[in-house]
């Protein structure tokens, strides 16, 4: 089993291959090796570690993703393809799903990584620019110059 | 190592613990979060994020603020767009860069959003569509009397055979714009051969073309170019990959560069040859009276050989799949379609293609390789499939009377005619409509002008161009680049790109 603490003090208790879908965690215990050392996770708070963990756990049975795996993957066909577990796992407020995201990649979890850009990718999707903003609280940040600047290099691409 | 060490490597990662940064009160007091923490995520995963994205979205996302901008202007996102272009249209690396590890990021980036770039121009229809560049294709000395003409798949490349058996290839990348462009490349193919078509097999050992060649209306030899010499302006070998045998009098043919399959129509024989493998894949003897037959296309997608015979019905026929080198049997009718009221047709195409699935992935669209026959005045006829729930349909323009070419393109989702028209040489692009699968039609959908749309190609063509009365016009459209190749009979070629 492996200790984990979070930045806000709250301690988890798991199974090595639970905390092994994270390659930071797998690759500080290969350093460590067998110990009783709490493992403190200072960016992730426990909130968001039970979510990550529950998609560790049920996802700890199958083969770690290989590096020709990740070459091989073809990001843009399968942004749509999230599978039925994670789709739901994935159901959460904004907030949290950005929390999920920087944890996984803090935590180096690559699947959790994808499933949740596929999401925030699927949520940008057919919106305009003004829609995303608003969707995600986007400030505006262009001078009227650069904007009409960029509004006329990319228009043709408006959905007409 | 301990706990604390371990800390401090966490801190040297350079991730901010320090909770989510300040934002400015106007922003966070009309809105639920307290700050864009989309934009919060690191860089990296911004990168990762906006590489998912479809061109489309990618170019929405850009503008949105000056964050995005800077990131979807990083050279990974454009990289992935190349990566998935290939996955996507099923080409080599070397149809769209030579090397992307040096290509600067604006010409990946013009690169990735070409058939975007593309689509719009021909499916937007308040302005219409506006030709980028037209450049002049210049041939050696020697090397005039054009028999063939083709841009290969892809676009980048345009190939050209001449009478006397010189083979030019042109590099249409980067594009400068105005110039007249020379040929790369020249190699001599066998003496008395006639080129007859060019496809392109991503999958094979080496990127490259399969041409066939004919001598005597028999279809002698399959040879392949590795087009990764072109890409390198070397001189691509070519290399024989088979010779068909002991059928003589080869009347139509088409080729699949994909699936290496090659469909061959003989006096009462149908053979289906996979050169990749060098084996038959299908002989069939007596199924039709071939000699009355006008065209036949290939479909590995649908796993069908079509063949049009003079009284317009079409027959198709199953690719058998793998089997044993002995394999020889009469592949059976499984379906044949009658379309009498056609067969005053004077001049039919079949032409196969892809489904448009690989052209919009989105979309559900023709499951099937288009067939098209056309037929002269006052309207032209298409079939556009051999299946069922895509319905017949007609075209009609009587505006235009003089067609000289037609092709289906785009992996079978747009067809092309040019026409001349009142001193002019016009091109009509016209996209398939796509239809739900499974549905049954009966009635024939028309078609009319203006779902198309139409382009003067020779706005800009010089005195020479346009002092001729054109005879024919050869020409090939390649969607994925934009690009249209035109040969005009007197020797003169140009590439028109949107």
């Amino acid at each position: 089993m492996v200790n984990l603490v979070t930045s806000d003090n709250e301690s988890f208790t798991v199974e090595k291959a639970v905390a092994s879908r994270s390659v930071l965690i797998k690759n500080m215990l290969e350093d460590v090796g067998e110990s009783d050392q709490p493992i403190p996770l200072p960016n992730v708070t426990a909130s968001v570690l039970k979510k990550v963990l529950e998609y560790c756990d049920h996802h700890k049975n199958e083969p770690m993703p290989t590096s020709e795996d990740l070459a091989a993957e073809d990001t843009r066909k399968r942004t749509t393809d999230i599978g039925e577990w994670d789709q739901k796992f994935i159901q959460v407020d904004q907030e949290m799903l950005f929390e999920i995201i920087l944890a996984a990649n803090y935590l180096d979890i690559k699947p959790l990584l994808d499933v949740g850009c596929k999401t925030v990718a699927n949520m940008i999707k057919g919106k305009t620019p003004e829609e995303i903003r608003k969707l995600f609280n986007i400030v505006n940040d262009f001078t009227p110059e650069e904007e009409a600047q960029i509004k006329k290099e990319n228009e043709w691409a408006e959905d007409r | 190592m301990d706990s604390a060490a371990l800390c401090a490597g966490f801190d040297a990662i350079g991730i901010d613990t320090t909770g989510p940064p300040t934002v400015d009160a106007g922003a966070a007091s009309c809105t639920p979060l307290p700050s864009p923490a989309l934009c919060r995520l690191p860089v990296e995963v911004l990168i990762h994020l906006l590489s998912m994205l479809p061109v489309r979205d990618l170019l929405h996302m850009r503008r949105t603020s000056r964050l995005m901008n800077d990131v979807s202007c990083h050279r990974s996102v454009w990289l992935s767009g190349l990566r998935d272009l290939i996955s996507q249209f099923r080409l080599p690396l070397t149809t769209f860069s030579t090397n992307p590890y040096v290509t600067p990021t604006h010409t990946l980036e013009a690169i990735v959003e070409r058939p975007l770039r593309v689509e719009c121009a021909l499916t937007t229809f308040d302005s219409p569509p506006s030709i980028r560049s037209s450049r002049l294709l210049g041939l050696s000395e020697g090397h005039e009397r054009l028999v063939f003409i083709q841009l290969i798949p892809g676009g980048r490349w345009a190939v050209a055979a001449n009478e006397a058996g010189l083979l030019s290839f042109w590099d249409l990348e980067p594009d400068c714009g105005g110039t007249e462009i020379m040929p790369i490349v020249t190699v001599q193919y066998p003496r008395g051969s006639v080129i007859e078509a060019c496809t392109l097999e991503p999958d094979g050992k080496a990127d490259g073309a399969v041409l066939s060649l004919s001598g005597q209306q028999t279809l002698e030899h399959l040879y392949f170019f590795d087009i990764y010499h072109l890409s390198l302006s070397s001189i691509p070998s070519l290399q024989k990959l088979g010779r068909i045998e002991g059928k003589t009098r080869m009347f139509y043919h088409a080729l699949d560069g994909p699936a290496h399959l090659a469909a061959i129509l003989s006096v009462n024989h149908l053979i289906i040859w996979d050169w990749k493998l060098d084996m038959w894949r299908g002989i069939s003897n007596d199924i039709l009276n071939l000699e009355w037959a006008r065209s036949i296309s290939i479909s590995a997608v649908d796993r069908e050989v079509s063949v049009l015979d003079s009284n317009g019905t079409i027959h198709s026929y199953p690719i058998p799949s793998l089997l044993p080198r002995s394999y020889s049997e009469s592949p059976e009718i499984i379906e044949a379609v009658e379309s009498a009221e056609w067969h005053t047709t004077s001049t039919v195409q079949i032409a196969g293609a892809y489904t448009s699935e690989q052209w919009r992935p989105a979309d559900p669209g023709i499951s099937s390789s288009p067939v098209l026959i056309y037929d002269y005045q006052p309207q032209f006829h298409l079939l556009a499939s051999t299946r069922k729930d895509v319905p017949p349909m007609s075209f009609i323009d009587s505006a235009h009377r003089e067609m000289f070419s037609l092709t289906i393109t785009g992996m079978g989702a747009w067809f092309v005619t040019m026409w001349w028209y009142d001193g002019d040489l016009v091109a009509h692009f016209t996209r398939f409509p796509t239809y739900p699968l499974g549905a049954e039609h009966d009635q024939v959908t028309t078609l009319q002008g203006e779902t198309s749309r139409k382009v003067i190609l020779s706005s800009d063509f010089g005195e020479k161009e346009r002092d001729w009365v054109p005879e024919w016009v050869a020409h090939s459209f390649c969607p994925i680049s934009g690009r249209v190749c035109i040969s005009m009979g007197n020797g003169t070629m140009r590439i028109l790109e949107f």
